[in-house]
Parts: C-alpha cells; structure tokens; sequence
C-alpha cells in the first residue's frame, strides 16, 4: 500500500521569474504524475511542510509538472528561495479538475485574476489542444501591467482560431494601451451567447464573488457557472475536514465547482 | 446472529475478559476516582468502570490518537503500516453505545471512502469490540433526544450488559462468536430472570434520560431547527462563552478534522516527519490559507460563524451526506467547555 501522506521526490527542473512576487516552478517528480486540468498537487517544501498548488502547465506534457507561485507565506516563502537541482516532495494530483466534458461545443468563458490565470493555463492548453469548444473567450485582470502572468503567451492564445484573449489592469499605468478596470468590467460588453456558454473563474474569493454575481445579472444560470474555490486544501483525501462547503469536500468534490452546488451553503465568499 | 444471552458473574468476569482478549487491552477503568479510558496494563489490579456513566474521554482516542507520526520523507525503508498481528488482536473494553455509533460515523469518512485513512483503518478493523450499555448517565447525556438508546445496538463483537451480580454477554459478531468459545467454561446461559433485568435496566436508564431531557423535546427534526436556524442573529449571543479553546472538538468522539505538519524526525538524521493530530474549527487559523502579514484568508473569520459552522456540521450536513447526525448525544463538549456551552441549550434557543 501506497502512503498517502508521503510525498515522493521531485527533482525542481528550472524557476522562471513571472513578476516580482510570482515564480513559476517546474519539477520532476520521480515517479510521473499524470493530471486533469484543475486537479491540484501538494507541495512539500522538506521539513517546512506542504501547500496546495493547481500545475499551470499542460496537462498533456508527462514530463514535468509546473506551479505557479505567489509568494506570499511560509511555505510559498520557502519556494520563492529554492534553486534548480534541489529536491523537493510531492503528493497527487487530488480533485475532480475543471469540468471539460463541459466545454464542448459551447462558448467557453474563462475569467481569471492575478495568480488565478495559473490554473486556468493548463485549461486554456489542454482547450486549445483539443478543440472541442464552440469559442474560448478568455478574460484577465491583475492590478498593474508587472502583475500580468504569461504575457509571453497573450499573442498565441489570441491568435487561435475560435479564441479570443482580453487583458485588463485595476491601475492606469504609462506605456499600458489596453483595457483599463477591475476583470468585471470585461463583462459588461459581452458577446457571447449566454444560453450556450458555461464559464470558468478562478481568482481572489472577492473577484469570484463579483464575477459570480454579474455572471448571474447576465443571465448565467448557476449551473452554467465554475468556480476554483479558496479554501485550505490539506490532506487531499476528504478527510482532513478544513477545505468544506456545506457537505463537499473541496479536495475531492472541487476545488472547481458547479455554483449551483454551493450557492445556498453559509460562507461559500467568506 | 445467533441470540443465545449468556450471563458471567461479577466474580469471573476478569477471567473471562481475559480469555476473550487475544492481545493488549484498553478501556473503562478508573484511577483515583477518575474514569479513564485507555490502556489498561494490569487486568488483574484495576477496578473496570462497565457499571457507570460513559467516561469523559471517548473510545476515539483508541482507534485516531491525538497525534501520530504519519510519514518519514524522504525514506524508502520507513515502515508506516500499522500492522497487528491477527493473533494478538487488541480488545477495546466498555465502548458505549454512543461511542459505538460516533466510530461508525467516524467510519463513514475514515473507511467507507475511495481512499481510507490508513492509520484508522487498520486498528478499527483490527481490534475486538467490548461494548457495554449505560445503567447510569451523566448529566450531559442526551443520546435519545436524538433518537438512538443507551446501549449498543449492533457492531459489537462482545455486549456486555450490568446486572446484579454479573453480566449479561451477548455475541454481535461471529468473531464474537469465537472469542466467546474461549470462555465456555465461565459463562452460563442467561435465564429469562436475567434477561429481564437487563431490559429494566435498559428500561430505567433511557427513563432516567427522557426525564434529564424533558426540557429538549423539541416540536421539529432539531435538522430543521438548525438548519432555519443559520441566519439567526441568536449565533452572536450563543458563542459569547466560547473561548475558542477547541476542547469541545477535541473531546467530541465523531470529530474528525485534523492538521498535518512537518518538522525534523528522530526516525533518522537529516530526514523530516508529517506528524497529524486533531484540529478544531473553532480555531480562527482552521481555515486560514496564505497571504501577507493580516491579510491570510478565511471562510469564517468570526467566531459565530464558527460555532454555527459546527452545528450545520453535526445536525444537517451531516445527515444530508450521510443520513446520520454528526453527533451522538454523549455531551462531553458540554462538561469539557469553559463556558459551559450546552448543545441542547442551543438547539433549544433556535427553536424558540
């Protein structure tokens, strides 16, 4: 038997500065991990402890698994600090991922925030290596132009039959020629058809709660609406207790849920 | 199963426990006045506590420890299983119906799942199962108020039910069965005297429960009461006891909720360990995730949401995910809470 709290090796490949407070890591774990988009892993940095992370790569790429990471306590900290050729431990994938028997033949409305474009990254890979969408509208906000994650990336996503991408900053900045407003404001002129779109948010729990809410005044049903929950994934098993909404378990059930789910549970926004 | 009753008399009864425990044994004894439940080294020496109220620590202890050491990294010749040996099994001694029932909903998370907790899994079902009925109740016991009786029902191997002068044993399981044929010797048939008495037994103690509870007969499933009871403003007055301390989750025997930390090992040099024990959600870093300085996070950053965290837990999601509460009614939170803090009392002021 298999120790589910063990992590196993991972040898860390190469960190690729993304902004000044993000990174992103690639590693090797000794044994492959094999996930869905959305799944998510448990980081070990040794003798520290561990921090749940959804990969930002593809899914679709065996050989490594990539984390995007804010850096932005004790263990994120202590990531932000390791240098390629260490080794550090892993446990997964655990979840169910994102709905992608969802996506087909729909109009397909990603909506992401700051570090939140990471997991929706091995999403908008895995969509666009397999087309099974309808369209793929993919909006994104983070506070200044420094704060973009995958700026690289913009161009190709865009550039893609049947997909379009809009960045937004919260800040003016000089030199930014783009949209300028909180991610919300991307959805005030949306041309999507409602009634064939389902959408996928992943964000701080106050943008999924404002995306949510115009999502709703749009005409979105919550059944149509997907959401990457925040909430304190530990031991991935749905026993730990701590990552709960009503009777789900995060860990297991999510951490990407239906809204219709979870919308009459208490807390579900903090 | 068979229902054949036997009875053995308060004079055999250490001997017979003896016979039918294959290896270490834990349970209800007591110890300067003080009913503990845990090891029990010297069978012999010990004054076994099957005659009174359920102790204030539940049988969960036994089977998920407070804290244990759950894995070694990175090892490869780190031996984590927990293994006992079908010969020498160990006995738990004088479970009571209410901590019977909370492992079988601790079951349900621990066991009945896509992947089981091992570290549970292995000593639940690896250990022989003495339960005992209540002829006596402490005053925080409300077991029927939720509809369930003073005395083990099923999932015993062993029952064992005070009477004068001994006990009435009842087999629950065919490993009951055969413990049981260890001891032929010291039991005899019970007589339709004995049967008798251990059904006024039964009889008295779920009187002497309805009339400790006559105040909780509540008009609606307390589901109900709690459930329309959520955006009730009566949270912010009901927690006003609570000092956060988490002894009621601590002491509860269906709590399950734990955190996992890491920290160097003393397995060996240079490798670090994951070490699991019991978390509260009443604590305010329960569901705290990462971010800067005072700006980590949480679902329910005050404490009545907390506290009304707990109750949705134990009387309706509990029943919506698994057709059962969350809660026996054993009423340890109460006597372990510094301000005292009765669920019922609660349950009774949403219903108002």
């Amino acid at each position: 038997m298999k120790n589910p709290y063990a992590p196993i090796n991972a040898e860390l490949l190469e960190v690729v500065e993304e902004t000044p407070t993000i990174k992103t890591f690639a590693l090797k774990p000794e044994e492959p991990i094999e996930f869905r988009a959305g799944q998510f892993v448990q980081i070990t940095v040794p003798g520290l402890g561990e921090a749940p992370f959804t990969p930002s790569s593809s899914p679709l790429d065996k050989e490594k698994v990539e984390v995007t990471v804010l850096k932005t306590g004790r263990v994120t900290d202590a990531l932000h600090e390791c240098a390629p050729g260490e080794v550090l431990g892993i446990r997964g994938p655990f979840g169910k991922g994102y709905p992608l028997e969802e996506t087909a033949g729909k109009e397909v409305l990603i909506v992401g925030g700051g570090v939140g474009l990471a997991p929706l990254r091995a999403l908008i890979l895995v969509l666009i290596a397999q087309p099974n969408f309808k369209r793929l509208s993919i909006k994104y906000g983070a506070r200044t132009p420094d704060e973009l994650l995958y700026r690289k990336s913009y161009a190709e996503w865009d550039s893609q039959e049947k997909v379009d991408f809009t960045p937004t900053i919260d800040i003016p900045a000089t030199g930014w020629v783009g949209h300028v407003g909180l991610v919300t404001t991307l959805l005030d002129d949306l041309d999507i058809d409602i009634k064939n779109s389902v959408a996928i948010s992943c964000g701080p729990e106050i943008m999924l709660k404002f995306v949510t809410l115009r999502l709703l005044e749009l005409g979105y049903e919550p059944t149509q609406i997907y959401l990457s929950m925040n909430r304190k994934m530990s031991c991935g098993l749905g026993k730990c207790g701590k990552c709960n909404i009503g009777p789900y378990y995060l860990c297991k059930d999510g951490p990407d849920i239906c809204y219709d789910k979870i919308k009459d549970y208490p807390d579900v926004f903090g | 199963m068979n229902q054949v009753l036997n009875f053995v008399s308060e004079k055999d009864l250490k001997e017979f426990l003896s016979r039918v425990s294959p290896g270490a044994l834990y349970g209800s004894y007591l110890r300067d006045e003080a009913h503990i439940f845990g090891r029990i080294d010297d069978l012999e020496k010990v004054e076994l506590g099957l005659r009174i109220a359920r102790s204030p620590v539940p049988a969960k202890t036994v089977f998920a420890p407070l804290r244990e050491r759950v894995a070694v990294y990175p090892s490869r010749d780190y031996h984590w299983e927990v293994e006992i040996p079908e010969e020498s099994l160990p006995t738990v001694l004088g479970i009571r119906g209410c901590d019977l029932r909370a492992l079988e909903f601790l079951d349900l998370i621990f066991l009945e799942d896509e992947v089981q907790e091992p570290f549970y899994a292995a000593r639940r079902k690896n250990t022989v199962m003495i339960t005992t009925d209540c002829a006596e109740i402490a005053p925080s016991c409300f077991c029927t108020v939720l509809g369930t009786p003073p005395y083990p029902e099923k999932g015993f191997d062993i029952n064992l039910s005070p009477i004068e002068a001994g006990f009435v044993v009842e087999a629950g399981s065919e490993r009951g069965e055969e413990l049981l044929a260890e001891a032929q010797g010291l039991m005899r048939e019970a007589s339709d005297e004995q049967v008798a008495q251990r059904d006024a037994m039964r009889q008295k103690t779920i009187d002497a429960l309805n009339e400790q509870n006559a105040p909780y007969k509540f008009d609606k499933p307390i589901a109900q009461i709690v459930t329309e009871g959520k955006e009730s403003e009566k949270w912010h007055k009901l927690v006003v006891p609570c000092v956060e301390c988490g002894a009621c989750t601590h002491i509860c025997p269906t709590c399950y909720c734990f955190y996992l930390y890491d920290q160097p090992t003393e397995y060996r040099e240079g490798l670090s360990e994951r070490v699991k024990g019991y978390d509260s959600c009443l604590y305010a870093d329960y569901g705290k995730m990462a971010g800067v300085g005072g700006m980590k996070p949480t679902p329910r950053p005050t404490l009545a949401a907390r506290l009304r965290h707990r109750f949705l837990h134990k009387y309706c999601w509990a029943p919506e995910k698994y057709d059962v509460f969350g809660c026996t009614g054993c009423g340890r939170c109460k006597d372990a809470c510094s301000g005292a803090i009765d669920v019922r009392e609660v349950i009774k002021e949403l219903a108002e």
